[in-house]
């Protein structure tokens, strides 16, 4: 019992890591955003510009790429991200 | 937008701007540390880009990159970039505070039309006279006093590839008074003609006072430009260079590729006998390892690939090459220009995309977005290395090339050949075939700098594992749930997957495939492979694993060459040199067009040509007897 939900638990995590990585970045602000209101007063609520900033990153093919992190649309999505 | 005089606390805002290919990049990673992508072509940065570094003097400085400009008369949208950062005409960009304008020491006849253009803002600016080694080694001298003097700015020499070339600049910015600083933004005029004229005369008769050279004739570069610019034995040297690197590939890596076989397969086979048979069992050997482990096996071969194109990209012969199929370009009605997008796409298309700014034409630029995810990204190379080692015999052809870096060199020219004919149609649809003469500065040539090839080689190695351990394990994970539950039901008399969810979705869209002899098991590697194209491949070994035990795990190649006929992995090959599923690269096209239409388009006419193409294949080679 204990390993089938160790199991669930593993593959739980790796499909939210997949929702996350394929979201445009847009899409992923726009759910933290919608987020933040309900999260406000809860535990989630002091984290929750860390993950605006997390959701804002580009996560396409040339995601690990060191000239990717500053281009317009990252910029204008970070600046999303902080008004957070 | 106002100027902020700096304090001890707030950094400087210093820019790096210069003619293309003068080393900008080069400096900018050196004095910040970063590890930007550079070049020996221009063109290479697009866009702004950002770094911090702290001078021996405890000041803090911002340092941009800026994209290079011939002229703040902006042709293109990177140049127009480096003019509305240095006006101040960008919303969210602080106008720079100082300005080091870099040159190339060794070309300074057509740098200092730009330096004397920047040196009418009013904006305090510093001269960095780079590849000063390279001015020094054939005997340049710039009588950098007099030019500092003539200029009215300081000069220094800087080696943007060597340990401490930055020293001397950082000490000078450290020197700088930003008083002088203007609180209203710089005016500036597009010249006239007159104007150009004026800056022209007035670069010579500076030159004239400070520039001691030799006669260029007698330079090595020509020499070779003689011969590797020849139109038919460039041509030829061109091929040689390709075919080398493609059978590289192959001969070269199979040792390393064997070491992460063995690694793999032993780590399996290690981890079953170390737990008890159960579903945390399957995901770790069948799921993770099978998964992961198969697509890990191609990274010698991407490094190899990669080590061959950094150094002929730092040597300087790439942009020779540009000009070399100019001829062929110019024939589908593309400009020249369009080469160094197209070139970057190899890599991934992405930034390829994003690197068509620098086209000046709406059109051009609009076709070669179109036409750049058929050049043959890294993420293909697992697959068609897979079906490659599969189903390729190795063996030598005419004594000295191996078919399997044959097929591959064909499999990437086929790519080429089908983007120049989509090319030739779309112009031919929006009534341009006219051909545009490529105006391209050529490098000089040079030995390919051993710390940029390692940054490079270090940079694409980091990518691809980041991939690995990111996104295709994630999916690795969340497609062995789906090929393991639900468990088949009691009585059932087939395989276990087959009534899975897994296989519920590639047997429902199997039928769209039928003709191109794809089988369910193909098809459910297409979805995932969306995310990224690598995952198919580790989506194929985690299929085979679950539903044909751990043994399998480790020998995905051998598998498929059982259970595939010839006809169906040509025609998967096919279908991956048009393979429209990479949805980041559509996301990509969206954000460069502004409108949903084109990446729609791209994402339509490449299914139908992957399906017709891949269709076709398998239907003649069924027809030749290999089905």
């Amino acid at each position: 019992m204990l390993e089938q939900l160790v199991v669930a638990l593993i593959v739980l995590i790796a499909a939210a890591y997949s929702a996350w990585h394929i979201c445009p970045a847009s899409v992923r602000l726009s759910l933290v955003k919608r987020l933040q209101k309900r999260c406000q007063n809860s535990a989630v609520g002091p984290f929750m510009p860390t993950i605006a900033r997390a959701a804002a990153v580009p996560n396409g093919a040339c995601a690990g790429c060191a000239a990717s992190g500053r281009c317009p649309a990252t910029r204008a999505a970070m600046a999303r991200a902080n008004e957070i | 937008m106002t100027a902020a005089t700096s304090t001890v606390d707030a950094p400087r805002r210093v820019a790096l701007l210069g003619n293309p290919n003068c080393g900008k990049t080069a400096l900018f990673n050196l004095l910040t540390g970063s590890r930007q992508k550079v070049a020996n072509y221009a063109g290479v940065t697009v866009e702004r880009k950002e770094g911090r570094v702290l001078s021996p003097a405890g000041h803090s400085y911002r340092v941009l990159d800026l994209p290079g400009a011939y002229s703040l008369n902006a042709d293109s949208a990177d140049e127009a970039v480096t003019r509305d950062v240095l006006l101040g005409r960008l919303e969210d960009e602080d106008r720079p505070e100082l300005l080091v304008c870099v040159t190339d020491a060794t070309n300074l006849r057509l740098n200092l039309r730009l330096v004397l253009e920047v040196r009418q803002l009013g904006i305090p600016m510093v001269l960095a006279l780079n590849m000063s080694d390279l001015a020094a080694r054939r005997g340049i001298k710039v009588d950098t006093e007099k030019l500092s003097k003539l200029l009215g700015v300081p000069v220094v020499n800087t080696v943007g590839v060597q340990r401490n070339g930055a020293e001397a600049l950082l000490a000078t910015l450290d020197q700088m008074d930003l008083a002088a600083l203007a609180e209203r933004a710089p005016a500036w005029e597009t010249p006239s003609l007159e104007d150009v004229t004026r800056t022209h005369r007035r670069v010579r008769r500076i030159l004239a006072e400070v520039l001691d050279a030799p006669d260029t004739d007698s330079r090595y570069d020509e020499k070779i430009d003689r011969v590797i610019m020849h139109p038919v034995f460039g041509l030829l040297i061109l091929a040689v260079v390709l075919l080398l690197m493609f059978q590289a590939v192959f001969s070269w890596a199979a040792v390393p590729m064997g070491v992460i076989e063995a690694g793999t397969g032993w780590l399996g086979e290690w981890v079953s006998g170390l737990m008890s048979d159960g579903p945390l069992r399957s995901l770790l050997v069948d799921g993770i390892i099978a998964g992961v482990g198969s697509v890990l096996i191609f990274l010698p071969q991407i490094v190899i690939l990669f080590a061959f194109i950094l150094a002929l990209e730092d040597s300087g012969y790439l942009p020779r090459a540009a000009f070399l199929l100019d001829r062929f370009m110019g024939k589908v009605g593309l400009s020249g220009r369009s080469f160094i997008p197209l070139l970057s796409s190899f890599a991934c298309a992405i930034p390829g995309i994003m690197a068509t700014r620098v086209i000046s034409n709406s059109r051009d630029r609009l076709t070669t977005i179109m036409i750049a995810p058929l050049m043959t990204c890294s993420a293909r190379l697992p697959v068609y290395a897979l079906l490659i080692g599969a189903f390729i015999p190795q063996q030598t052809v005419a004594g000295l090339f191996n078919l399997q870096g044959l097929v591959l060199f064909g499999l990437y020219v086929f790519g080429i050949v089908s983007a120049m004919f989509v090319a030739w149609v779309m112009q031919r649809l929006g009534g341009s075939l006219a051909h545009h003469p490529l105006m391209m500065e050529l490098p000089t040539w040079r030995l390919p700098n051993l710390r940029n090839l390692l940054l490079g080689l270090y940079e694409r190695v980091k990518i691809f594992m980041r991939r690995v351990g990111g996104i295709i394990l994630a999916m690795m994970i969340v497609l062995w749930a789906l090929s393991t539950y639900p468990a088949a039901p009691i009585g059932a008399t087939g395989p276990a997957i087959d009534y899975s969810y897994a296989g519920m979705i590639g047997h429902f869209i199997q039928p769209l495939f039928a003709p191109l002899g794809f089988s369910w098991e193909i098809c459910v590697a297409l979805v995932p492979g969306m995310a990224a194209r690598e995952v198919a491949v580790g989506a194929l070994a985690t299929v085979y694993a679950v539903s044909g035990g751990a043994d399998e795990a480790a020998e995905l190649g051998s598998l498929v060459a059982q259970q595939w006929s010839l006809a169906t992995a040509l025609a998967l090959m096919v279908w991956y040199v048009f393979a429209p599923q990479c949805l980041p690269t559509l996301a990509v096209i969206k954000r460069e067009t502004q409108t949903w239409r084109y990446p729609l388009l791209a994402a339509g006419y490449l299914f139908g040509m992957a399906w017709f193409a891949a269709m076709v294949t398998y239907q003649l080679a069924v027809a030749l007897g290999a089905g």
